[in-house]
């Protein structure tokens, strides 16, 4: 799966055009979103802090667009460079005014699902994997996230992080064989 | 520490054989678009439910000050933006190319008014139509109305090249409603055809032949017609809006 965006929409967007930036802006955001999301996490119970981030993000992104040159590096590079910032700054935030609740144990109310039951599980096991996530080092980390949660391809997600595509497969698999040795020994555990 | 570096399998380290490296890169595939890993993997099973739960109740994306009220339209009622930014361009090359001033949008260091013209031909017809119908209307207005007829036979050349059926016929409303105001500013034309006859008539389609774009009833292009002599107090021109400078 690829996140394919149009240049010459990029294009338009840098030339201030309004249409063109918000049509630029719904292409982007909902990744964004679930970049923010995958790191940020449920913070008190819910995505909104996550949210707020992927909001910053985003006008930061029209703020800078101005500033963008396509030389090669993929429009997906310019975002992630932003969105890794702000998250970067929303989590020393996080750990400065000691609001964040590492692993809350309430599942969330959910509100469109298609059954509470439903939702809740699926809220807790991605819970798990998140925490599971916390214990790999930060490159891997961060290559399951743009991999999974972004949905960047292993060659794209190789030009926003400077590696070769091969580099990519070889670092993603490590992060999943990890896993798996981590979730072998937590899965049975009770949520914490 | 099995997360690795990113740097490549060595050799003698836990080296990851080709299959596992394809395996592991379509599973990863294949949970980033919304569907469950295989049964059995677990990691696969917490990767799916993790991708489900950050699309749980998204929030929309952020407006952009969208004039018109809705982020994307696909044929905005009013000259588009870049247009706008287009005009402003030309004029300004007209105001600054005998200064030698180097000016942001135009020169090797600016990209707008060459890429566009070259890039977006279409944009580029649709400019130089808005031009000439605001050319005109100026002209209409000081009475010049020779220089307003020509202007708008030159609308009606670009606007005939624009294949965007919306934009064309605004552009094409706009050329005949300035045409009927001429008319009228002209009570004794050859053919004698009031303006109310002509204002009956449905502007033409886009993309018709015709270069002239003439609105049946009045006299052809190029026709000499007596001009009136008193000033023009009160000149029902349409209350269209020229396409201004962008501040």
């Amino acid at each position: 799966m690829t996140l394919s965006i149009d240049r010459e929409l990029v294009g338009l967007a840098v030339e201030r055009d309004r249409d063109a930036t918000a049509a630029l802006l719904a292409q982007v955001h909902p990744a964004v979103v679930r970049y923010c999301r995958a790191r940020l996490g449920r913070l008190a119970g819910g995505y909104s802090t996550a949210d707020d981030v992927a909001q910053e993000v985003c006008l930061g992104v029209v703020r800078a667009l101005p500033r963008y040159r396509d030389q090669g590096r993929p429009f997906a590079a310019f975002v992630y460079a932003i969105a890794a910032h702000k998250v970067a700054d929303a989590q020393r935030a996080a750990m400065r005014d000691g609001g964040v609740v590492a692993g809350d144990t309430t599942p969330d109310r959910p509100d469109l699902a298609p059954g509470p039951e439903q939702q809740a599980v699926t809220s807790d096991l991605g819970r798990r994997l998140s925490m599971l996530l916390g214990q790999l080092s930060a490159v891997p980390r961060e290559i399951i996230v743009l991999r999974v949660a972004v949905g960047l391809s292993a060659d794209e997600v190789g030009a926003v992080l400077g590696m070769t595509a091969a580099a990519v497969r070889v670092a993603q698999s490590r992060a999943l064989a990890r896993l798996r040795m981590l979730a072998g020994d937590t899965l049975d555990e009770v949520a914490v | 520490m099995g997360g690795g570096t990113g740097a490549g399998a060595r050799p003698g380290d836990d080296a990851v054989d080709l299959a596992t490296l394809a395996a592991d890169d379509r599973l990863l595939d294949l949970v980033a678009s919304g569907q469950a890993g295989p049964g059995g993997d677990t990691v696969g099973q917490l990767l799916a439910a993790w991708r489900t739960d950050l699309e749980a109740d998204s929030p929309a994306a952020p407006a952009v000050r969208a004039e018109s009220g809705s982020p994307a339209q696909p044929a905005p009622p009013r000259p588009h933006r870049l247009s706008r930014l287009m005009l402003a361009a030309a004029a300004a090359v007209a105001v600054f190319a005998g200064l030698g001033v180097a000016v942001r949008h135009t020169g090797p260091g600016g990209t707008l008014w060459p890429i566009t013209r070259l890039v977006y031909p279409q944009q580029a017809e649709v400019l130089a139509a808005e031009h000439a119908i605001a050319a005109a209307r100026e002209a209409a207005t000081a009475g010049r109305t020779d220089e307003a007829r020509r202007r708008l036979d030159e609308a009606a050349v670009h606007t005939a090249r624009v294949r965007d059926p919306a934009v064309a016929n605004r552009l094409w409303a706009e050329i005949d409603a300035l045409r009927r105001t001429l008319a009228g500013l002209t009570s004794t034309g050859p053919s004698g055809a009031p303006a109310a006859s002509a204002a009956a008539t449905p502007a033409p389609p886009a993309g018709t032949s015709s270069p002239g774009g003439l609105v049946p009833g009045l006299p052809p292009v190029g026709t000499t017609l007596p001009l009136p002599t008193p000033p023009l107090p009160s000149l029902p021109l349409p209350s269209l809006p020229l396409p201004g400078l962008p501040g």
